[in-house]
C-alpha cells in the first residue's frame, strides 16, 4: 500500500501533458510538426506510465476499494473527490493508457494538420477516461463521463470523413441525452441517501417502483454508451467517420464505459430492479448478438462491419452482466478487456489499409495477402480472435458467458452460442474478400507491406491477445474477489 | 425628525459615485480635446471596475442591512456583491466594445455615457425597497437602453429595433404601473415591507393585491424575458448592433434577478403559493420555446436571444422550487436561492465572454455580420478567440467540466429536492435540445473553420484584449474545478443578508 495519490496521477498526468501539447500548438512561435510529435510521443509515454502505476500497486484478492483518495470537494452538496479501484475497474486504467499510446503512434505519418490538437485531445481523453474508471462519487463519475464527449467530438469532427459532422453531433447528442437523465437519477439518489458516494447507495432499501425509474434513467445512459440494440445507431456512423485513432479508442475504451457503468452503479445500487428487468436486457442482448451479427454480415464498408461486430460483442457483455452469476460477470469483464485489444487491432489494421488506398470499401480490395504477406498474417490472426478462436483472448470471455448462460437457461445459452458461427462467418468473409483471391486492381498490386512502426503496434496487440488467451487467470484472479462480492450483493437483493 | 442627514446618503454610495462619475465624464467630454477621449473612456472603465471590486470587498466586511432615504432604499451584503459583479462585468463588456465602436464609427463617449446611465438604473432597481423606486430604476434602465439601441442611427435595423423596444417597454411599464397602483390601493403603501405587513395582517383586500401582483410580475417577466413576455428579445437582439446587444443582454438580467427577489420574497412572500405557480408555468414555457425555437436560428444574436430565454427559464424554475423552511429553520430554502443567484452570475460570465469574442473580431466584416455560418472565419482570424468562444459555448450548453454545468446542476438539484422531478426531467430534455444548437455553433467554429481553404486575414488583438478574453475564458474552466467559490460565497451572503 502507498499513500501517494496514484489514481490522481493516472487522471491528471495525462491531462496536464495533454494541455502542454495543446498549448504548444497555440503558441504563435509555430513549432514544427516533428517537434510536436516528439513531445507528444514522450507525453504519451509518461501518461502510459502513470496509467500502469495503479496496476502495480493493486493487491488482488480483496474485494474492497483500494488506492482510495477521498476529500470533500463541494462540501455543501456532499460532493467529494472520491477515487478508488477494485477488481472490476483496475484493468481499464492501464488499458486506456496503452491504447492511447498506440493511438498516438498509429497516426504518426497520417495526421498532417493540427498535430498538437490531435495528440493533445487524445491525451486529455485518456485522463478523463481514467477518471471515469476510478471515480466513486456519483457527480465526479458523471463529470468525467460527460467530459469525455468533448475531445471525442473534436476528434470525429475535425479529422473525420466526409459525413463527420452528422456523425459527431449524433454521437454527442445520443450520449448526452442518456446521461442527462442519469444526472437526474444521481441527484435523486442523493436526496434519498444524503451522499453522492456510490458506495453509500448500496443497500439503501429503495422501493421497487422508484428503483425502476432510476434503473431506466441509468439504463438510458449506459445502454446508449455500450451500445445496445435498438439505440446503437450512433455507433456505426461514429466509427465510419472517425479517424483511425478515434475509432480505436471509441471501440477499445469508450464502449466499455457503458458496461462499467452497469457494473458500478446499476447492479449494486439497484439490485431488485436489475433482477426484475434482467430478462428484458437479456433479450436485447440476444438480439444484439444474433441480429446485429447478421447485419454485420452484409456490410460493404470494413469499418462498419467491425462496428457492428463490436455491438454484437458488447451484447455478450450485457448478457454476462445480467446473468448475475460470478462466471457471467467475470466473462463480461474479460470480454470488455479482450475486446479492447481485438477491436482496437481490427480498426488499426483497417487504418493501415486505408492509409494506403484511401478506401474502406471491401470491394476495392482483394488479394492483399499477395502484396502484404506479413500484414495479412496479423490480420487473419485478429479476425480469428474476433470470432473467438481458442487460445486467443476472444475465446475466453465468450466461453465464460455462454457457460454461465447455459447454466441459467439452455435456450439463452444456445442462442448466445450462435455468435461463434455468425462471428466466424463475417470475420472469415471479410478475410476472404479482402486478403485472398486474385490481386484485385492496380492499387492493391502496388501496396507496400507494413513498416517497422506498424509492425511494432501489431505485435503489441497480438502479444496481449495471445497472453490473455493462454493465461486468462492473469485477469480473472484479480477480478475474482470483487466479482464474487458484487454477485453476492445482487443475489442477496433477491430475497425479500 | 427627518433632517437632511437622516437620509443616510452614504448607504447609497455606489449610485452616488456612479452619478458623480457620469457628471464628471459628461463635462470632461465637452471640455477636453478629441485626443483625450480614449484616455477618458479607459479611466471611466477602470474607475467602475475598482468600484466593483470595492463593493465586493465591502459585501464581505459590512454584514449589516442598511436603509436610506426613509426606507425607500436598502442595501445588504448580497446586493452589494451583485452590484460589484455587475460593475466588473459592465466595465469588461464596455472594454470589449471599444474596438467595434471605433471601427464602425459609433461615437464611443456617447455609448459609454448612455450605458452608464443604464448601469445607474440597474443599481438603483437592485436596491429599491419601494415600488416607486423600482419604477424609477426600471424606467431609467429602459430609456437608456432604448436610446442606446437608437445610437447607431444610420442603420435602419437599429432604428426599427429601438422603436419596437420603446413601444414594448412602454407597454411593460404600463403593466407595472397598473399593478403598482392596484397594490397601493389595496395596501396603502409603496414600501415593500409595509405591503408585506399589510398582507400578513389581513389588512388588504387579497384579490386586489393578487391582481396587482400579476401585473407587477408581467412587468418583471418582461425585463427578464420570460415566455410569454419574451417577444422583444430576439428582434431587439438582432436589430441592435453587437455592442448594444451586449449591454442589453448582460448585466440588466442580473439586476432584474435581484429586483425579482426583492419584490417576490420581501414584498409578496406571503403570497408564495400564488406567484410560484405563475413562475412554474413561465419556466416550462420558456424552457420549451426558447430551446426549440433557437434550433432553427441562423443569426447568432437571435440564437443568443432564444438561448437567453431558455436560461431565464431555468431561473424561473429555481424560483418556483423555493420552499418554506429550508435548513437552519430559515424562512426559505437557502439552496434554491443560491442556485437562483449563482445561475445569473454564471450566465453573465459566459454571455459577456461569447459576445466579447465576436466584438474583438470586429475588423472582419463577415464575422460581425451576425450569420452563424460566418463564424467559420473565426478560427482563421484568431484561433485563441475561436477556442475561447468554443469554451463559452460549452459552458452555455452546460457540459462539464465548465462552470455552466454546475449552474444547471444546482437548479436541477433544488428542483428534485422540492420533488418537482417531472420539471427536472423536462428541463434536462430541453437542455439536450439546447446542447444541439450550441454544438452547431461549435461545429461551424471548429469543423467548418479548420477545413476552410480561403485565406482569411489574421486579426491580432492587443495584449490587453488577449489577457481579458483569456482570463474570462479560463475562469469558465477554473471555476468549473472550484465551483464552490461561487456557490459558497453566494450562500454565505444570502445568509447574512436575509436570514440573519
Amino acid at each position: 500500500m502507498t499513500d501517494l495519490p496514484i489514481l490522481s496521477f493516472a487522471i491528471w498526468v495525462p491531462i496536464s501533458v495533454g494541455l502542454v501539447v495543446l498549448v504548444l500548438g497555440l503558441i504563435p512561435g509555430n513549432f514544427s510538426n516533428s517537434t510536436i510529435k516528439t513531445v507528444g510521443f514522450f507525453a504519451s509515454l509518461i501518461s502510459l506510465g502513470s496509467s500502469v502505476l495503479p496496476l502495480l500497486y493493486f493487491q488482488s484478492g480483496f474485494a474492497s476499494m483500494q488506492l482510495v483518495e477521498r476529500f470533500f470537494w463541494i462540501k455543501s452538496l456532499g460532493i467529494s473527490y472520491f477515487l478508488g479501484v477494485d477488481g472490476i475497474s483496475i484493468f481499464f486504467i492501464p488499458l486506456t493508457g496503452l491504447v492511447t499510446f498506440i493511438v498516438i503512434l498509429s497516426a504518426w505519418e497520417v495526421i498532417g494538420k493540427k498535430v498538437s490538437l490531435y495528440i493533445g485531445n487524445f491525451l486529455l481523453l485518456s485522463g478523463l477516461l481514467n477518471g471515469v474508471f476510478s471515480a466513486l462519487d456519483g457527480i465526479l463519475f458523471y463529470i468525467f463521463f460527460e467530459a469525455t464527449l468533448i475531445p471525442m467530438y473534436f476528434i470525429i469532427g475535425i479529422w473525420g470523413g466526409p459525413n463527420r459532422i452528422y456523425a459527431s453531433i449524433k454521437f454527442f447528442l445520443y450520449t448526452l441525452l442518456g446521461s442527462l437523465l442519469a444526472l437526474v437519477a444521481l441527484i435523486y439518489l442523493y436526496q434519498i441517501s444524503g451522499s453522492f458516494s456510490i458506495l453509500d447507495w448500496h443497500n439503501k432499501g429503495i422501493d421497487l417502483t422508484t428503483q425502476y425509474y432510476i434503473f431506466a434513467a441509468f439504463f438510458m445512459a449506459f445502454a446508449v454508451k455500450i451500445p445496445m440494440w435498438p439505440i446503437h445507431t450512433w455507433l456505426p456512423d461514429a466509427h465510419v467517420e472517425a479517424p483511425t485513432g478515434g475509432s480505436i479508442i471509441l471501440a477499445a475504451i469508450m464502449l466499455k464505459l457503458g458496461g462499467y457503468g452497469f457494473l458500478r452503479i446499476s447492479l449494486p445500487v439497484l439490485p431488485e430492479a436489475s433482477q426484475a428487468l434482467s430478462m428484458l436486457i437479456i433479450v436485447l442482448s440476444l438480439i444484439a448478438i444474433s441480429y446485429i451479427a447478421l447485419v454485420a454480415l452484409i456490410q460493404e464498408d470494413m469499418k462498419r462491419l467491425v462496428a457492428y461486430s463490436s455491438i454484437a460483442h458488447m451484447g455478450f457483455v450485457t448478457l454476462g452482466i445480467f446473468l448475475f452469476s460470478p462466471l457471467g460477470v467475470q466473462g463480461a469483464i474479460f470480454q470488455m478487456i479482450s475486446h479492447g485489444f481485438i477491436s482496437g487491432a481490427m480498426f488499426f489494421s483497417i487504418g493501415v489499409l486505408y492509409d494506403r488506398i484511401h478506401s474502406r470499401k471491401i470491394s476495392d480490395y482483394g488479394g492483399v495477402c499477395n502484396t502484404m504477406p506479413i500484414f495479412a498474417g496479423f490480420f487473419v490472426f485478429f479476425a480469428m480472435a474476433n470470432c473467438g478462436l481458442p487460445v486467443t483472448s476472444g475465446f475466453v470471455g465468450e466461453f465464460f458467458v455462454i457457460l454461465a448462460a447455459i447454466k441459467e437457461n439452455i435456450l439463452v445459452g444456445s442462442l448466445a452460442a450462435l455468435t461463434l458461427v455468425l462471428g466466424a462467418a463475417y470475420s472469415l468473409f471479410l478475410v476472404k474478400k479482402v486478403f485472398y483471391g486474385e490481386v484485385a486492381n492496380e492499387k492493391v498490386a502496388n501496396l507496400v507491406d507494413v513498416n517497422g512502426r506498424e509492425k511494432f503496434l501489431l505485435l503489441i496487440f497480438s502479444f496481449f491477445i495471445l497472453l490473455f488467451g493462454i493465461k486468462p487467470s492473469l485477469i480473472t484472479d484479480v477480478t475474482q474477489a470483487s466479482v464474487d462480492n458484487l454477485t453476492n450483493h445482487v443475489s442477496r437483493g433477491k430475497q425479500p | 425628525m427627518h433632517n437632511f442627514m437622516s437620509l443616510n446618503f452614504f448607504t447609497a454610495y455606489a449610485e452616488l459615485f456612479i452619478f458623480a462619475l457620469l457628471v464628471t465624464f459628461l463635462i470632461c467630454t465637452l471640455v477636453f480635446k478629441e485626443t483625450y477621449k480614449n484616455f477618458l473612456y479607459n479611466s471611466v472603465l477602470v474607475v467602475i471596475f475598482l468600484l466593483g471590486l470595492f463593493l465586493i470587498r465591502d459585501s464581505f466586511f459590512s454584514t449589516s442591512i442598511e436603509n436610506a432615504f426613509n426606507g425607500m432604499y436598502t442595501s445588504d451584503p448580497l446586493t452589494k456583491f451583485l452590484k460589484g459583479v455587475i460593475c466588473i462585468f459592465f466595465s469588461l463588456s464596455q472594454y470589449y466594445c471599444k474596438k467595434f465602436l471605433e471601427i464602425r464609427k459609433i461615437p464611443g463617449p456617447e455609448f459609454l455615457l448612455i450605458s452608464t446611465f443604464a448601469l445607474l438604473g440597474q443599481l438603483l432597481m437592485m436596491s429599491s425597497n419601494s415600488l416607486l423606486i423600482i419604477y424609477l430604476g426600471i424606467e431609467l434602465l429602459s430609456l437608456s437602453l432604448i436610446s442606446l439601441v437608437a445610437l447607431n442611427r444610420d442603420n435602419s435595423d437599429s432604428i426599427e429595433a429601438a422603436i419596437k423596444f420603446f413601444v414594448l417597454a412602454a407597454l411593460a411599464s404600463g403593466f407595472l404601473l397598473y399593478g403598482i397602483s392596484m397594490v397601493y390601493g389595496a395596501t396603502g403603501s409603496f414600501d415593500l415591507n409595509g405591503i408585506s405587513d399589510q398582507i400578513l395582517s389581513d389588512g388588504a383586500n387579497k384579490v386586489i393585491v393578487i391582481f396587482g401582483l400579476v401585473f407587477i410580475i408581467c412587468g418583471l417577466a418582461f425585463k427578464l424575458g420570460l415566455v410569454p413576455f419574451h417577444m422583444w428579445i430576439p428582434d431587439i437582439y438582432q436589430g441592435a448592433s453587437l455592442p448594444m446587444t451586449m449591454v442589453i443582454g448582460s448585466t440588466p438580467k442580473l439586476a432584474a434577478i435581484m429586483l425579482g427577489y426583492r419584490v417576490l420574497f420581501e414584498g409578496f412572500a406571503s403570497l408564495l403559493d400564488d406567484w410560484q405557480n405563475m413562475f412554474l408555468i413561465m419556466a416550462i414555457l420558456s424552457l420549451g420555446l426558447g430551446n426549440l425555437v433557437a434550433v432553427v436560428q441562423t443569426s447568432f444574436k437571435r440564437l443568443m436571444g432564444y438561448s437567453g430565454i431558455a436560461n431565464v427559464g431555468f431561473l424561473a424554475a429555481a424560483i418556483s422550487s423555493v420552499q418554506y423552511g429550508g435548513e437552519n429553520e430559515t424562512l426559505f430554502s437557502l439552496d434554491a436561492l443560491t442556485a437562483f443567484f449563482a445561475y445569473g452570475v454564471i450566465y453573465l460570465l459566459s454571455f459577456v465572454g461569447a459576445f466579447g469574442c465576436l466584438l474583438l473580431l470586429a475588423d472582419n466584416d463577415k464575422i460581425s455580420s451576425d450569420l452563424i455560418s460566418n463564424l467559420k472565419y473565426v478560427m482563421k482570424a484568431n484561433p485563441v478567440v475561436g477556442w475561447c468562444l468554443v469554451l463559452f459555448m460549452l459552458s452555455m450548453a452546460g457540459i462539464p467540466p465548465t462552470i455552466g454545468f454546475y449552474a444547471k446542476f444546482f437548479v436541477l438539484e433544488v428542483l428534485i429536492s422540492s420533488e418537482q422531478i417531472i420539471i427536472a426531467v423536462f428541463a434536462v430534455l430541453m437542455s439536450a435540445v439546447g446542447a444541439y444548437y450550441y454544438l452547431k455553433v461549435i461545429k461551424v467554429l471548429l469543423f467548418d473553420g479548420y477545413s476552410l481553404a480561403d485565406q482569411t486575414k489574421q486579426i491580432s488583438l492587443g495584449a490587453s484584449n488577449n489577457i481579458f478574453i483569456l482570463i474570462n475564458a479560463s475562469s469558465v474552466i477554473i471555476l468549473g474545478f472550484f465551483p464552490y467559490i461561487i456557490f459558497n460565497n453566494i450562500n454565505f451572503l444570502i445568509g447574512t443578508s436575509f436570514f440573519s
